[in-house]
C-alpha cells in the first residue's frame, strides 16, 4: 500500500493545467527567457497568452498518448498556478525520461522548489516506475543548479557552450537521478 | 568540379541531396538489419514501408539538413546523415548518421561523411558546435568520433535497457575551433 499521496504535500498540490486561466499567468513568466526557452524552440522570446495556450494544448495531446505528463503546481492556500512540472521524452522500454520543473516567481522558487521536486520525483519513480530521470539545466540558472545538486542528482553531462544567454555562451548541464539512488535517499530520510 | 560541389566531396564519399524517389526504399532495406537500428536509436527497432519513410521525410525535411552518403567510385548510396534540432542562438545542432550497408562499416566511409557534414555545419551554417549522442556498446562509432575530434562531454548513466543489461548514453561534442585546427589545407576537400 502506498502511504503517501502523489498529488499533494505540505504546502503544494499537483493539478491539471487550466487552459482558460493558467496561460495568462505562465505567459507573464516568459519575460524571463530562461523560462521561455523551455516553452518553445530557440530563439527564446516573451510569449503572449494565446501562444502559451497553444503550446499546452499540443502538450495535452501528448499527455493523452502517454508521451508526456504535465501538471500545474499550486499552493494549498490558493488557486493560482505557481509552476509547471513535466515528464518528457519518455523512453518506456528503457524506463528513462527527462523532466522539467518551472516555478515562475523567484520567491515561490525559494519557498517551494524543494517540495515541488519531491513531488516530481515521487511521481517519476513511484507512479511511472521509471529507472532514471534527467533534468537539463542551463549553467547560468544558479537556482536550478543548486536545487538538483542539493537533491543529490549527479551532474552527468556538460555540453560546452551549447546555450546563449545574456551576451555570452553557457554550458548545458544534464543532471541525472537513478531510482536506486532515490530509494536509498528515501530510506535514509525515513531512518532519521 | 566547381568549388561549391567540391565542398561536399571527400576521397571516398560525397554528400548528395536526399533522393525522395529511391532513398526511402534503401532506408527500409537497411532497417531490416536490427543491429543497424539498435546502433542508431533508443526507440524499439521497428519497420516502416518505403512509402511511410517517404511521407515522414517530406514532412520533416524542411526542419533539418539531411544528405545521402554516396561512394565516389560507384556512386552507391550507403547511408544518410543529418543535422537537426538546431539552436540558432547558440549555434548548436545535433548530428545523426547511419551507414546502412554493412560492408562499408569500419572503413572510414562514415567518418569522412561526418567530417564533410561538419564542414557544412561550421563553414556554411556558421554553427559554434555540433553535438551527438552514441550508445556505450557502439565502440566503433565512439572511436571514430574521437578520431574526428569530438570530446566526450558526459554520459547519462544506465539510460538504455538492451541486450539484458543497462548501458550509458554517451554525449559528445565538437567546437568549431577544435574542428578547424584539425583541418590541414586540402584535407577532405
Amino acid at each position: 500500500m502506498r502511504n503517501m499521496p502523489l498529488f499533494e504535500s505540505n504546502t503544494l498540490r499537483l493539478t491539471p493545467i487550466d487552459l482558460d486561466k493558467d496561460p495568462q499567468v505562465i505567459a507573464s513568466w516568459t519575460y524571463d527567457l530562461e523560462i521561455a526557452r523551455r516553452l518553445r524552440e530557440e530563439p527564446a522570446r516573451p510569449m503572449p497568452a494565446f501562444e502559451v495556450k497553444k503550446v499546452y494544448e499540443q502538450w495535452q495531446k501528448e499527455v493523452e498518448e502517454n508521451r508526456q505528463f504535465l501538471f500545474a503546481i499550486r499552493c494549498n492556500s490558493g488557486d493560482d498556478v505557481i509552476g509547471v512540472f513535466r515528464v518528457t521524452y519518455i523512453a518506456w522500454v528503457h524506463g528513462a525520461a527527462f523532466m522539467d520543473l518551472i516555478i515562475g516567481d523567484p520567491q515561490d522558487w525559494q519557498a517551494h522548489a524543494h517540495e515541488a521536486l519531491d513531488l516530481a520525483l515521487r511521481y517519476v519513480f513511484e507512479e511511472l516506475a521509471l529507472f532514471r530521470v534527467t533534468a537539463v539545466v542551463a549553467e547560468h540558472d544558479q537556482a536550478a543548479n543548486n536545487l538538483y545538486e542539493q537533491a543529490r542528482f549527479t551532474l552527468e553531462v556538460r555540453q560546452r557552450q551549447a546555450l546563449y544567454w545574456n551576451q555570452r555562451t553557457w554550458d548545458k548541464l544534464f543532471f541525472g537521478m537513478l531510482r536506486p539512488e532515490w530509494k536509498m535517499q528515501k530510506l535514509a530520510e525515513a531512518a532519521l | 568540379m566547381s568549388a561549391n560541389l567540391a565542398a561536399y566531396c571527400g576521397k571516398q564519399v560525397r554528400l548528395a541531396t536526399f533522393d525522395i524517389e529511391n532513398d526511402p526504399a534503401l532506408m527500409a532495406h537497411w532497417n531490416q538489419n536490427s543491429e543497424y537500428q539498435q546502433m542508431l536509436d533508443w526507440d524499439p527497432a521497428r519497420l516502416y514501408s518505403p512509402k511511410q519513410i517517404r511521407e515522414w521525410m517530406e514532412k520533416e525535411y524542411g526542419k533539418m539538413f539531411c544528405f545521402s552518403i554516396h561512394t565516389l567510385d560507384e556512386d552507391k548510396t550507403i547511408g544518410v546523415l543529418d543535422l537537426s534540432g538546431i539552436n540558432w542562438t547558440a549555434g548548436d545542432a545535433w548530428l545523426g548518421v547511419g551507414v546502412g550497408e554493412p560492408e562499408y562499416w569500419g572503413k572510414g566511409y562514415g567518418s569522412e561523411a561526418v567530417n564533410l557534414l561538419l564542414r557544412f555545419a561550421f563553414e556554411s551554417l556558421n554553427l559554434r558546435r555540433v553535438s551527438l549522442n552514441v550508445f556505450e556498446y557502439n565502440e566503433r562509432a565512439i572511436k571514430s568520433y574521437l578520431k574526428l575530434g569530438f570530446t566526450i562531454e558526459g554520459r547519462t548513466r544506465q539510460f538504455l535497457n538492451r541486450f539484458d543489461r543497462r548501458w550509458d548514453v554517451i554525449y559528445m561534442g565538437i567546437l568549431r575551433c577544435e574542428w578547424e585546427i584539425r583541418q590541414t589545407p586540402g584535407e577532405f576537400r
